[in-house]
Parts: C-alpha cells; structure tokens; sequence
C-alpha cells in the first residue's frame, strides 16, 4: 500500500532497501513522540470527550510500546497507530455500551476513515494555528489559554473569571471561529502564492 | 461549498456545544446527520474537533511548550518548505481518490453507505428493494402457535411453507399484519411462562429432524419477542439473504450470476436448497478453515506454528464434516511434529514459559469459560476457583515445544506428568491443585498422556459446555450477536439470553453427533435468521449495541473479516483472473494482501474482538490499493473489462456493476445520480460500441463508489 503512506518521514535507515527492518529503538521512540500528538488527534475525532479520548490514548500508548518490536521502519508509523487507537476506541467503545454512546458507530467508523484521508492536511492546519494564535487579541488569547489550561472548562472559567458563564462560552466560540478562519485564510494563501 | 449557510450556523453552534461538553442526546443525532450527510460538513467537523483538540493538547500555547520542543521545533520551521513537498507526494498517491470524491460518486458513496445503518429510515429513502419475489421462508404466521406445548407435535417448517400466497401478502401488507395479529398472540400466551421443563423424552418425529429443531427454536425466540412486547423486523429481501448467507457459509458475496438466478427462482423452497448447496460448496471448507485457524492460532505468524499443516488438518476435518469432539479432542491431545501433524500446532502457538496460556485458549475456546483471571484469584461473580483454573493447567503442566533438529519444525512433547499444580494465593500460601475438570478430580498417577485424558473427559458429551460453548459462537458467526454478550464466557454470572433455545440446539448437537454443517443448517433456517437486518420503531429496542440482551427480532449486521472482504473483493472484480490463475498464487496473495491489516486485528489473547473491523484500514487498503486498482483497469479478464464491452444499455452496464458488488439492483436515487453525472449514450448506440473515454472512467467511478461502500463491506 505504497500510496497511502501519507507522511513522508525518511528516516535513517535505508527505508528504501529494505522493510523488513525491525525499528531500532531510538528511531522508534523518535517517531513516538512525533505522532503523540496526530495519535490524539485522532482519537479525539471519534470521542470528544477530551478526557476519555486522553485515557484511550494512555491505552493506545501502551499497545504501540509492546508491539514496538513488530513495527518496521519506513513503513508509515502514524497509519500503524492509528490503526491500534482504532481498536482502543472499539474496546472502550464496547466497555461504555451499558450507557449509550453519543455517537453511532457508523459516524464513528465514518470520521475515523476521513480523519485518516485528511490526517496531513489537518497537520498543516496545526502548524497554521500556531501563527493564528500569536495573531489574537492579548485578552483573546488569555480567555482561550485559561480555558485550555490542564483540567479546566469554559464553566469553570467563568467562575474563575466572575463573568456569566453564557458570555464566557459565547466568547470562546468567537475565538475558535475567528482561529479557524485564520487557518483558512493562510491555507488559501498559501495555495495561490 | 454545498452546505447551505443555516446549515453551516447549525453545525458550528452543535460543535460549540460539543468543545464544552454540552451537546445532549438529541442535539448528538442531529449533529450526526449534519456530518454524515454531506461530505463537507464532514470535512469541517474534523478541522473543528482538531482544532478544539490541538488548543487542548498544547494547552492554547500553539505547541511551543512541547515536552519534545526540541523534535518538535524542525517540523515547525520547515513547515513551509515541507508541507508542500508532502502535499505533492500525497496528491499522487490519492489522485483516485481525490479525483472520486470531487465527483458525485461520494454522494453515491454516501447513499450507499447510509441507508444500510439508518436503521429505523424508511423504506425508500436509499436502497431500493429488488425482490420480484415475496421472501420466501416464512413459517406461516404467528396464527400456528399460541400454544405453549411440550407435546411432540410437527410444527410449520421453514421449507414446507403454506404457500407464497400468504409470504407475498405477509410482503406487501405486513403493517396491517402486525397491526392485527399482534393482540391476538398476546391473548394467547401468558407472559413468563415459558417451559422450564423441556420434555427430555421425545417420541414424536425424529429428533434432531431439520423441521423439528427449527420449530422449537422458533417459537421460542417468537415468544420472546412478545414477551418484550415488540414485533420482529421484515423478512429479509432475496438480495439481503443470498448476500448474508453466501458471506457466512462460503465466506464471500455471490456472484453477480447467482443473484441474478436466485431472485428469477420463485419456488418456496430456494432459500432452505441454498443453504444445503453452499454448505456443499467447497468454499465452505475454505472458509470454516480461514475462521477456525485464526481462532486456533491468530492471524499473525508465530514462530512456532506452521499454519498450512494446521490448516491442513482443520481442511480434512470439514471436508469430511468430522464430529467436532473428535476434531477438539485431537487439538487437545495432539503430539508430535508440527509438520506432520496439523493439530500439533494449535497448542504450539499458546505454549511459552508455563501451561497458563494454554490452559486459558482450551477453556475459552472450546468450553466457553474464561478462566484466565482466576489464575491469580478467585473471581468475585464466577465460581470458578483458583483451583479450578490451576486444576485444568494440571494436564498441561508437562507440555512442552521443542525444536527439531536440522529441521524448521517443532514438536509438542507430553512428559509424565506430576498430575498437581502448585499455586500460590495472594496472601502467598502455596497451594496444591490436583487435576480436573469440572470439580471432577483426575488421577494422573501413572498417565502417560495427560492431555489425552483432558480430552476423552472434554469431549465425551455428558459435559455439555463442549456443544454450548460451539452452539453458541455458531449462532454469533451467523446472527451478529451470541446468547452471551462475550460469545466465550459462558459462567453462571454470565446467564444466556435464550436458555432454552441454547440448551436444546446443545443437546441436538451431540445428538448428531456433533454435526457441525447439521449445526448451520439449523441455525440459518431458523426464521430469526431469514429477518432483514433493519430495524423497525417496532423493534427498536432489540439492540444490543445498548447492553441490552438480544432479543434476536432481527439480524445484527456485522463488519466483514479481512478474508470475507479480500474474497469477496475477487468476486465482484474477477481482479484475481488477471492477476493470478492457479490457486496457489491466489491463496499466496491473499496471505500477502490481509498481513497488512494483522497488527490492528492481533490481539494479546487472540479473541473474539477481531471481528471488529470495518474501518479505517480497511477504508485505506480499498480505496488505494493496488488490488482495486487492478480491478478497475480495463484489462481483458476483469469484471469491469466483461461489462465494458457487453452488449447492453449503458444502464445495463450500470447495473450489473451495482449486482456484481452489492448483488442488488441500483436503487432510483442511485440511478437519478448516475444519469446525472455520466454521459450515458442512447440504447442502440451503446448496444453497438463498448463504452470507452470519459463514459468508461464514469463506470469505473461508479463501480469503485459501490465497492468502497460500507453497505460493501458489511455482512447485512
């Protein structure tokens, strides 16, 4: 499946010769903690709740170490995880059955696939979003890194904060709207330079 | 952009109140049908979540303060110089895909695929209904059985049908038959009362008789329902059965032919002649194979197994329909070289330092007990002790693999045994386990081959939780569900849905002689079986996805295996015809094609949950590979190569490609969207030439959306 590999990492070790190569330790753990994050990501389109989507990544985490040895180098390693964060959701997914899910599983199954298709994609909307965040309002980007900030929510910011809760969440959706037309605007600009 | 601007407010207002937790049940739903309707939204939906998570993972801090800053930090300056050169890979390799979702195939994709899983959408609103004919089994009606009997009688039988007449009317009115009849067994049955003595003696037809067994199953799961107060979904269209039972008996779709052959078929009787073919076919030995090895050794490759000697073994074993205590009996007590006996191999794959592994997979697999917990402690909700466990560990104790020299095989060796399992508890006390099963206590002293032993007590029949433990995953393989929510785990704490349908297919089963083909046959006849898998507002809350136990008033549609799908990917596309001919290089593309998908299916105990995969890489390895993408070149020998150049309509064309992948007919909201976006040529034109230029490209659009639809890769 040479045309799915959507990343493009070279890494040292003659990825072109030979994909039998067991992955070296080293270069494992440097993928690993590159993909922590796309790994997440991932997870999270599928539960969004951002705290069971963390737990399931713990999990994930866990298998991708004891199936490192199985890993070969140059293969895509982001696809490899995603494919064990796929079935970690399904476990916990069958673990939360008693109560009913949010989603169904086909809108699961449905984002999962696309979320893979536009994996590279929204990683360069990532990087985007660093640049938009330097570009808020001081005010703007205090609110957000607060509400962002470990463990918090746009409710307990408000009470943080002393403002009505329903004026605190309305200026955190002005901010993520204003944030995500700014990632639109530099991907446009960037497609026609 | 083809979400309207209301509905694009919608959307980010329901992704506001997911970001902060507050989307409730209903706004969910809504939320969903936004997304899944339109490739757009969907789009969207993810840039909105990443971007909600990525503010989340960096705490809003735009991933400067990165634990791996320093790893990180590259990306980021390159990241005007990379992106594009990622972006320029990426647009090659996903040209087709790029090139299909730009084209109305995706709304196609997105028709297709929905109307499988809407369960309670109405009819119409997707998939059309092909059935010329009425369904065909049908046991006349809820009329026959009010009665709560243990008399032997002969009940209406799923091949002796009362006629089409009443199947048709059943079709075409079944609102009104519900409607009607509905009452009326409710005055006749007392709730709860069902039989809790099964008459043991039975002196009436035969037992173990096709009718016989099937009545009594039937009427058992009927009474559930009305205990439940609910009515059963419709019988299944002729397309949605062939298609079910195709996949679960010979494990691949049917042939474009087939379909065509049986819905023409108007005789009550097709559906029962079917079952008895394929169970004939040679596929079935092919594909009970497939599914047994990779419950008996995984899919991945073990060191220490030599899967074509194990598959060797398990292909003798169904080819002569061997009683499957015979065949359990073997894997148990196997010795000797793994080459030169198949059955060795099972136990090969499951031994490492102790017997713990292997002592967990016998009990699991073929006692539907699982035992591993209990090896450190005593299970809180499961009488199986600690005892229990170290007990049946006992026959193993003395198993070990040793490797052959000059040679790559293994050999499974039985020492003599010291017939106790030491254990300790976990305040430390060392105890001592003598060997049993079932808190029958075995003396070892003196036997040469433990295992034997376990096996002549596991199999002998009087301990029924060999026939429960197959009755049960069989009827899991072919209904989507098994009477226990983990098909493997049978313990009292764990009670079966069905009891009594449970219990008597397990007596038959060993009444048969452990007949496993005589097992399905019962089992796809039963008219829980001939449902569809749709659900009704009638029967909405038949679903076990809820943790709900299942009420079996439908069929539970499931994913299909890798092997189903690479199979019956061949099926659909001939793809195999132009790149493989004997089948050898067939079989050896197969194993080269599914190793692909093993990490994300392997699973440390190797269980059940396998099944689950109709997803992302299956998604991936469709649309991308070089499989497909052989299938839809026009090369002499393929599917599409045949409809290209026949000499129909280019409608018909359209619809052989729909029969051949999804073995239905297009449905109108299809064919309006075909119309729509292909160049179809007037009838006597196209009858003249083979389709070619941007027509055929449009085919081949049309035939990849078909086969990349989850309706494709699901058993219905």
């Amino acid at each position: 499946m040479n045309e799915v590999r959507i990343t493009t990492e070279s890494s040292a070790d003659g990825s072109e010769s030979g994909t039998t190569l067991v992955a070296p330790r080293e270069e494992f753990i440097k993928l690993f903690t590159r993909y922590q994050r796309r790994v997440f990501l991932f997870i999270l389109s599928q539960v969004p709740n951002p705290v069971d989507a963390e737990e399931i990544h713990q999990e994930t985490n866990v298998i991708i170490w004891r199936k490192f040895d199985r890993f070969e180098l140059g293969t895509n390693f982001l696809a490899w995880s995603c494919q064990i964060a796929n079935y970690e959701v399904l476990k916990y997914r069958q673990r939360q059955r008693r109560d009913r899910h949010l989603f169904s599983d086909e809108f699961v199954r449905q984002v999962a696939s696309d979320a893979v298709e536009q994996a590279d994609e929204l990683e360069q909307r990532r990087q985007y979003l660093a640049v938009c965040l330097s570009k808020l309002k001081s005010n703007d980007l205090e609110l957000i890194q607060q509400r962002y900030a470990s463990g918090e929510s746009g409710k307990s910011v408000a009470e943080l904060i002393g403002r009505p809760i329903n004026s605190v969440y309305q200026s955190l959706s002005r901010i993520r709207r204003t944030l995500l037309e700014c990632v639109n605007r530099q991907i446009r600009a960037q497609a026609t330079p | 952009m083809s979400v309207s601007h209301i509905q694009h407010e919608e959307l980010v207002q329901l992704l506001e109140e997911l970001c902060e937790d507050r989307l409730d049940r209903q706004q969910a739903a809504r939320l969903e049908e936004l997304v899944l309707g339109d490739p757009e939204a969907r789009k969207f939906y993810l840039e909105y979540i990443s971007l909600h998570g990525t503010l989340y993972w960096d705490a809003a801090r735009g991933g400067v303060e990165e634990p791996e800053a320093a790893e990180e930090a590259v990306g980021v300056r390159d990241a005007t110089v990379a992106v594009p050169v990622a972006a320029t890979r990426l647009e090659h390799g996903r040209r087709r895909a790029t090139a299909i979702v730009a084209t109305a195939a995706a709304v196609l994709v997105a028709a297709v695929g929905l109307a499988m899983w809407s369960g309670t959408a109405p009819e119409g609103s997707g998939i059309v209904r092909v059935d010329p004919d009425g369904p065909a089994i049908e046991d006349g009606g809820a009329d026959s059985k009010v009665i709560v009997d243990t008399a032997p009688r002969q009940p209406a039988t799923i091949v002796a049908a009362p006629g089409r007449q009443s199947a048709n009317k059943v079709a075409k009115n079944s609102t009104a038959r519900e409607a009607v009849t509905e009452p009326r067994i409710k005055t006749g049955t007392k709730p709860g009362s069902k039989t809790s003595n099964p008459p043991s003696t039975r002196t009436g037809p035969p037992a173990g008789s096709l009718a016989e067994v099937v009545g009594f199953v039937d009427e058992r799961v009927t009474e559930v329902w009305q205990d439940n107060e609910i009515t059963s979904s419709e019988v299944a269209s002729d397309s949605e059965w062939l298609r079910r039972v195709y996949l679960d008996i010979v494990g691949h779709i049917p042939p474009a032919n087939d379909v065509i052959a049986f819905l023409k078929d108007r005789r009550s009787e097709k559906r029962a002649e079917a079952i008895d073919r394929l169970l004939d076919d040679s596929d079935y030995i092919r594909h009970s194979t497939t599914v047994w090895s990779n419950l008996l050794v995984g899919r991945g490759t073990r060191r220490k197994v030599n899967r074509g000697s194990l598959e060797k073994f398990l292909r003798e074993s169904f080819a002569r329909n061997r009683p499957w205590n015979e065949v359990v009996g073997e894997l148990v007590a196997a010795r000797g070289r793994n080459d030169e006996n198949g059955a060795a191999n099972f136990l090969l794959a499951h031994l490492n330092n102790d017997a713990t592994p292997a002592t967990a997979i016998t009990a699991r697999l073929f006692l539907g007990t699982q035992v591993q917990c209990t090896q450190c402690h005593n299970h809180p909700f499961n009488d199986s002790r600690q005892e229990q466990f170290h007990g049946l560990s006992a026959f193993f104790k003395s198993t070990r693999a040793a490797a052959v020299r000059g040679s790559e095989a293994f050999e499974l060796i039985s020492g003599s045994p010291d017939g106790v399992a030491y254990y300790e508890d976990r305040q430390g006390v060392l105890h001592m386990a003598p060997a049993g099963l079932a808190g029958q206590r075995v003396d070892l002293e003196g036997v040469k081959h433990p295992r034997a032993e376990l096996a002549r007590l596991m199999t002998r029949g009087s301990d029924p939780r060999l026939a429960r433990a197959m009755v049960n995953r069989t009827w899991a393989r072919l209904l989507g569900q098994g009477f226990t929510t983990q098909v493997d785990d049978m313990g009292p704490h764990n009670p079966p849905s069905h009891p009594e349908v449970l219990d008597r297919l397990a007596r038959e089963f060993v009444a048969s002689g452990f007949d496993v083909k005589q097992l399905v046959r019962w089992i796809c006849s039963t008219r829980a079986y001939g449902l569809t898998s749709r659900m009704t507002a009638a029967n909405s809350i038949d679903d076990p996805a809820t943790g709900r136990p299942p009420l079996f008033s439908r069929v539970y549609a499931k994913p299909m295996s890798v092997e189903q799908l690479y199979d019956s990917l061949l099926v659909a596309t001939q793809a195999d015809r132009i790149t493989a001919s004997d089948w050898e290089s067939v079989a050896a593309n197969r194993r080269r094609w599914q190793s692909q998908f093993v990490y994300s299916f392997e699973t440390d105990e190797n269980d059940e949950a396998v099944n689950f995969d109709g997803t992302i890489t299956q998604a991936m390895m469709m649309m991308n590979g070089p499989l497909i993408r052989e299938a839809l070149s026009q090369q002499p020998g393929s599917y599409f190569h045949q409809v290209v150049h026949t000499r129909g309509s280019d409608v018909d064309r359209v619809k052989r490609l729909c029969l051949s992948a999804l073995g239905r007919f297009p449905s109108s909201a299809e064919m309006k969207a075909i119309g729509e976006m292909l160049p179809l040529r007037p009838t006597a034109q196209a009858r003249q030439t083979p389709a070619s230029g941007p027509l055929a490209e449009g085919l081949q659009d049309v035939f990849w959306a078909y086969l990349n639809s989850s309706e494709f890769i699901t058993v219905p």
